[in-house]
């Protein structure tokens, strides 16, 4: 099931010593349900730390965070963590998956997660649509840089999540492997229809996205 | 908890424990050194203790003691506790008071008429002897403590006679041995005689004791019960522990400071195990902040750090306990002689070889206390790893 996404007022400060840093400032805007949106900005924008929100990762310090239905900024640690479980699907930049399991024992993880029955065949599949069928049995040090980004992908939407929060996942990749990883999760989308938030500061991404969120200074300037 | 525990946890954490194989290994050493650490000292404690009983008992006493006012109660009794199954040899004796004279002088002791053939091989006074020969059969010759040759300043092949309070006495008797155990009072007051040799007056005039020998010495009391309800009234079977108090606390006090001590070195050992679990929870903080963000709730990551900390602890005290057992069975094989440390002591008289052995509270101790240590152990860490947010985790690596 596709969830929309809206955010009102959200802000969240750090403190680093005594001076607060506002990450996310005042932000509000309304994402539709199964839609693809780049989350753009420069570093130190706010893009993580607003997809950390969204994914319940973390806690807002003021304003409202509503996915599906779900108040966000209403849930204890556990009911974040139940939330993320069944309806959230992460991939981070870097090191996203479990170094000691193997491609499928890590693919398999949100379906162990949430209960899933008889799953070998979905995961074959996703395999398959990921080029990556042969691999299974690998571990991710056996992997190549943007192989492991497929998997990160394939585990972020094995379970049907209603949405995908991508952390600029082709940050150290190269522009062509880049290019294949954001085709995957178009390709993804559109067979789930799940809604999709990429942050990215990567022009030539930005341009394949049918909806932009442009950060500066935790603001959105469009 | 909502998940199905074996299917989920239960292969996350089999997964975890084969795969992180260095600390799977320096936590399960841990575990698997000092649990089989304990065993062996638990075994060593038990085989000191064993082998002070046994060198109190088999000097003299026997495991149980039963004495009677007159010898001629002896042949009824003696078939009644041969029927024990747990009785492995009877020992009686006739036991005569008086005085033992001789050129130089005359002591108080107390004499026993035993069957040669019997006495000095179940006991060890003949292993203490210091000159001559244990007296054969039938003959009117005696065994003295060294304490009773030196008052008397006698020697073997010198010439005795003994006399009781109530005037019977026995005159020619020769000296074919004497033997010194290191206890002074059995030295000085305790001679042997072949029973062959008393006078039909002089054994009229003794009283009479059976030392019983148990095949399960550790577990006497319910076998003493069963022959003390075959016991005449006004006489009782009293057992070492009742004969020996002193031996009683001794080897309590070695038990209890030997728990102590072992209670001590295990919370070291667990403080270890604690430490290099919080290592490599710290070392693995990106891989619990992806599964936390993958919807891991933090009771579950508890229980994920616990369960996967407490597997390898359990197997490891499990291998621990199997080679301690196999140590301890070792050194029972060849004996651990403690001889240069023991020869002064009166519980080592008879032997310094000490045979360490297993016992249920041997292993259940050992065990107990690994498995306690180890939920300790593994608890701390998995509350880091459960308490931390994603986002920190994520963050701090």
């Amino acid at each position: 099931m596709t969830l929309p996404i809206h955010l009102h007022q959200v802000s969240k400060t750090y403190f680093d010593g005594g001076t607060a840093i506002h990450a996310v400032n005042s932000f509000s805007t309304a994402i539709a349900s199964g839609s693809f949106h780049a989350v753009a900005g420069r570093s130190g924008s706010g893009k993580t730390t607003l997809l950390n929100l969204i994914g319940g990762i973390e806690s807002p310090s003021a304003g409202d965070i509503q996915v599906g239905g779900h108040h966000l900024h209403a849930m204890d640690e556990t009911g974040l963590s139940l939330f993320r479980r069944h309806h959230v699907g992460m991939i981070f930049q870097g090191d996203n998956l479990i170094p000691k399991l193997t491609v499928y024992e890590n693919i398999e993880l949100p379906l162990l997660l949430t209960g899933a029955d008889n799953f070998a065949e979905t995961i074959r599949c996703m395999l398959s649509d990921i080029a990556l069928e042969d691999k299974g049995d690998r571990f991710p040090h056996q992997l190549s840089g943007g192989q492991k980004q497929r998997v990160a992908v394939a585990r972020a939407m094995i379970h049907c999540p209603g949405v995908v929060l991508a952390d600029e996942p082709t940050a150290h990749l190269d522009s062509a492997t880049a290019a294949g990883i954001l085709e995957l999760l178009i390709r993804l989308h559109e067979k789930t229809g799940t809604t999709v938030l990429f942050a990215t500061h990567d022009p030539a991404i930005i341009r394949r996205c049918e909806h932009v969120i442009t950060l500066a200074d935790g603001r959105m300037v469009s | 908890m909502k998940l199905n525990l074996t299917r989920i946890w239960m292969r996350l954490v089999l997964r975890f424990c084969s795969r992180h194989r260095r600390k799977t290994i320096a936590v399960g050493g841990f575990i698997v050194i000092g649990t089989a650490t304990l065993v062996l000292l638990y075994g060593i404690t038990t085989g000191i203790n064993d082998c002070m009983v046994m060198n109190s008992t088999h000097l003299h006493s026997g495991h149980g003691l039963i004495a009677l006012p007159d010898t001629r109660l002896l042949p009824a009794l003696i078939p009644v506790i041969r029927k024990e199954s747990r009785v492995a040899d009877l020992l009686p004796r006739h036991r005569s008071s008086g005085l033992l004279t001789g050129e130089k002088g005359a002591v108080p002791v107390n004499l026993f008429g035993v069957d040669p053939e019997k006495e000095f091989v179940k006991t060890a006074v003949s292993q203490r002897l210091t000159a001559g020969v244990v007296p054969g059969p039938e003959s009117r010759r005696i065994m003295v403590g060294s304490g009773i040759a030196d008052a008397l300043s006698a020697k073997t092949g010198d010439i005795l006679t003994f006399n009781t309070g109530s005037g019977v006495g026995l005159a020619g008797i020769e000296i074919s041995g004497i033997f010194e155990t290191g206890i002074e009072y059995f030295d000085n007051t305790t001679a042997f005689m072949p029973i062959g040799g008393f006078t039909t007056a002089l054994q009229r005039a003794s009283t009479a004791e059976i030392a019983v020998f148990f095949s399960h010495p550790e577990e006497i009391r319910p076998a003493a019960a069963r022959i003390q309800q075959q016991l005449p009234a006004g006489i009782s079977l009293r057992t070492w522990d009742e004969l020996l108090p002193d031996l009683v606390q001794l080897i309590e006090m070695n038990t209890i400071s030997m728990m102590v001590i072992m209670t001590l070195v295990y919370l070291l050992v667990g403080f270890g195990i604690s430490n290099t679990v919080i290592l490599t929870v710290m070392e693995r903080y990106r891989e619990f902040g992806i599964l936390k963000a993958l919807g891991i709730t933090p009771n579950e990551m508890v229980f994920l750090v616990f369960l996967e900390n407490f597997m390898v602890c359990l197997l490891a005290t499990l291998a621990g306990l199997a080679i301690g057992g196999a140590m301890v069975a070792i050194a029972a094989h060849f004996g651990i002689d403690f001889s240069q440390w023991t020869s002064h002591n009166r519980y080592f008289v008879v032997t310094g070889v000490v045979r360490p052995r297993i016992t249920v509270a041997g292993l259940l101790w050992p065990g107990l206390l690994s498995v306690m240590v180890s939920v300790g152990a593994a608890y701390f860490p998995s509350r880091i790893a459960g308490k931390r947010t994603a986002a920190d985790m994520l963050r701090f690596s």
